[in-house]
């Protein structure tokens, strides 16, 4: 009896849910998905710019992200508070050496990368002189010729960027900073492109076109890992029965949008290789090559922002079907938004249980999503 | 190569760590803290790095101190090798730029006074870069340390030396031997094991035990019938005082040179610890050599294969323990120093860290594992999924 009724409640709860989507026009949804969204973030501003109650509030890389994604938001104004504060909140913390930072705290790259981008998108002229010091410290931190570093020698670094203190290139923070270099308009002919192309393409599951010892007899998949010779997600065999790193969603599209920010053009082999694996493993609703939902809104992100840069919005999967990325994706989104107008992580991993940092990269990708369904 | 079971860091896992150094600490620490002291620790040594060593001063240019910090770095979690950066290939040529025709290794301004010590380091971190391209050279250094084993079957700082010898530079020559891959079966080995039953306090197994002023409490010391810290007066009457630093050298000592787990003289050399074992000080010795310790204690529980051991009366795991040590020792810079006692050269950042890093690196292993009833069932886990 008890069971019936729990399972008819369920249902109808289902059915419901349901109906409410497939009776709303899915353009609408996800701009009222995206505005409940902005709202939840504005509710949870504190009076000192960050957001939210957790530890990890004070993260200027967070705080950034959440910036980033109400400035993006077309319903939120520049001169909102929630805006202002987290604005002046990260501008507070910029370091003589230009880092946005918390000293001793490590991952200076990584939170002045996103910190300046945020910035950057607010367009305010007031903000000049501090996104020039970013971009200089930015430009600093790339592992190259400066830093003693050989493109043959230290081939699992040479021309990438990482966390900061610690000197470990990896292909996230190399993407964190180069979309940091672009923003702050770094020109096309910079060295800085021609160097971080060495160290993507070192993380490309391509024979042809890459020469790290560590990435030979992969299987050609054009997929990409964190670093050379090293992925998240562990290793997969190969038919020869030979052990090499995973590729994985997050960063084969953060890899294909650097290296078009590099310059690259769409039928280099190295582009071409990263439409061959997205092709292959084409997802919305999953990090493909990942582990469950580990890294999903890390992940819906780089989709996003990877297939904006390419500036391609059908195109034609492996299987033969044609897909819209910015329709699948906000429809996934949509589905998986919480009542508050939050999102949140199942899986704790890279801290995505946390609810500012999930809406914030849910957002981000959304608003992207809505900008290319229009 | 390929290393899948590390704990991966990108954004959200460094950005915990770094949170975490922020937090209280518990008397027990745990695989997060501790994780981040190892990259705080690994970080300031990165940054010190130049032109091949580390910090400031001579002491910067011995072989043994940037021996100490390659292996530091390369028994981190994120596993530093040549390919990751200048911090590693800088130093390692260096290193081969320090070694000699005979084998040893040594600075140019150095009178080979402590010719043992410096090889052994060396040889531990050519090593631990798995770069074969280094193994002419370890074959070298090698064969020099098996010249300066006495007739006593001791290891002192110099080759060619009949006499003398210390448990110190043995212990670090048996290590270095073993990373050298020296036959199981060389001699070598066997009249190393006989000299270590000399430096122990033990009744049942040292040889020299006739001689009078044994408490037999199963901790060693430097040299037969000398401590580097005076005398003890126990039941056994007077007596070469034992400390943690030496009784955890015999400990790994023991273990190299193939004793079996229950041997008496190794079982009673770890129970020595459950009396005396101290995480903000060498037992036996004050603060002097701390770090050294810190080191020695780590690579002795690891060697002998020891989880827990009797702490304050009850069972805990050493490396909480000396991990809650440390941590509470490093400053906020990431770096190590011992302010208490300058001996044995540990007024020296760069040393003291190296050692920490080193000992914190052990202690993480078995944190991050788990207590060996969970990897147990971890590991029929996975079993079952394959």
């Amino acid at each position: 009896m008890r069971k019936t009724a729990i399972l008819a409640a369920t249902f109808s709860v289902a059915l419901l849910a349901a109906t409410v989507h497939a009776g709303e026009d899915p353009k609408a949804a996800a701009e009222g998905a995206s505005k409940k969204a902005a709202d939840f973030l504005k509710s949870q501003a504190n009076e000192d710019g960050t957001f939210g109650k957790s530890e990890a509030r004070v993260v200027p890389g967070i705080v950034g992200l959440a910036l980033n994604a109400l400035v993006t938001s077309p319903g939120v104004k520049a001169d909102d508070p929630a805006v202002q504060k987290a604005a002046a909140y990260l501008v507070g913390l910029q370091q003589n050496d230009g880092a946005i930072a918390i000293p001793r705290m490590g991952n200076e790259n990584y939170n002045t990368s996103i910190a300046a981008v945020a910035l950057k998108a607010l367009n305010d002229p007031k903000h000049k002189d501090v996104l020039e010091k970013c971009k200089k410290y930015i430009e600093g931190c790339q592992l190259d010729g400066d830093l003693g570093y050989k493109s043959d020698e230290h081939y699992q670094a040479y021309g990438g960027f990482g966390y900061g203190s610690a000197k470990r290139a990896d292909l996230s923070n190399t993407a964190f900073s180069l979309e940091a270099l672009k923003a702050l308009g770094v020109p096309e002919d910079s060295e800085a492109y021609k160097n971080a192309i060495v160290f993507i393409r070192r993380c490309q599951d391509n024979s042809e076109t890459n020469d790290a010892p560590n990435m030979k007899g992969g299987e050609n998949s054009g997929g990409m890992v964190y670093l050379p010779g090293d992925s998240e997600f562990g290793t997969i065999k190969t038919r020869d029965g030979k052990e090499v790193p995973k590729p994985y969603g997050n960063m084969t599209y953060q890899g294909m949008r650097s290296l078009i920010y590099c310059g690259l053009k769409a039928d280099s082999p190295e582009l071409q290789a990263c439409w061959k694996w997205i092709k292959n493993n084409y997802a919305a609703d999953k990090n493909p090559g990942g582990k469950g939902s580990e890294g999903y809104y890390y992940y819906v992100v780089a989709f996003a922002k990877a297939f904006t840069a390419a500036g391609q919005k059908e195109f034609q999967t492996a299987d033969g079907k044609t897909v819209n990325w910015a329709k699948d994706l906000a429809a996934h989104l949509v589905s998986l938004q919480k009542e508050d107008g939050s999102w949140a992580n199942g899986d704790k991993r890279w801290m995505e249980s946390d609810s500012i940092l999930a809406t914030s990269y849910a957002l981000i990708a959304l608003n992207l999503c809505n900008e290319a369904m229009k | 190569m390929i290393r899948t079971n590390r704990i991966a860091t990108f954004i959200a896992p460094a950005l915990l760590a770094a949170l975490s150094c922020l937090a209280p600490r518990a008397e027990a620490a745990e695989a997060g803290q501790v994780k981040s002291a190892t990259d705080r620790a690994a970080n300031w040594l990165i940054e010190q790095h130049k032109d091949g060593t580390f910090g400031k001063g001579d002491l910067r240019k011995k072989p043994g101190v940037v021996g100490l910090v390659v292996k530091s770095l390369c028994a981190h979690h994120q596993h530093y090798r040549e390919s990751l950066g200048p911090f590693i290939t800088e130093p390692v040529k260096y290193l081969l730029k320090c070694q000699k025709k005979d084998g040893s290794f040594a600075d140019n301004g150095d009178d080979a006074g402590l010719a043992t010590y410096h090889t052994a380091m060396a040889v531990q971190a050519l090593v631990a870069t798995e770069n074969p391209k280094y193994a002419p050279n370890i074959e070298k250094a090698r064969d020099y340390l098996l010249k300066c084993q006495s007739n006593e079957g001791a290891f002192g700082y110099q080759a060619n030396a009949r006499q003398g010898g210390d448990l110190s530079n043995t212990w670090w020559a048996l290590v270095a031997l073993k990373d050298a891959n020296l036959n199981p079966k060389d001699d070598a080995w066997d009249k190393a094991r006989v000299f270590i039953t000399r430096c122990q306090d033990s009744k049942e197994t040292n040889p020299d035990m006739v001689v009078k002023g044994c408490n037999d409490t199963g901790g060693a010391y430097y040299q037969p019938g000398h401590s580097e810290f005076g005398t003890e007066q126990g039941r056994g009457g007077s007596g070469p005082r034992p400390y943690g630093s030496m009784t955890a050298a015999a400990i790994e000592g023991y273990v190299l040179c193939g004793t079996k787990a229950d041997a008496p003289e190794l079982q009673q050399a770890i129970k020595w610890f459950n009396r005396n074992f101290r995480n903000d000080q060498n037992p036996g010795g004050g603060n002097a050599g701390y770090y050294y310790y810190t080191l020695a204690f780590a690579r002795a529980m690891t060697a002998a294969g020891v989880d827990s051991i009797e702490i304050g009366g009850k069972q805990q795991r050493w490396c909480e323990v000396l991990a809650d040590g440390l941590l509470k020792q490093q400053d906020k810079d990431g770096f190590f120093v011992n302010k208490e006692s300058p001996k044995w050269m540990e007024d020296s950042p760069v040393l003291c860290t190296a050692y920490a890093l080193q000992a914190l690196n052990l202690c993480y292993k078995p944190l991050k594992a788990g207590a060996p009833k969970e990897a147990k069932a971890e590991e029929k886990k996975e079993e079952k999924k394959e």
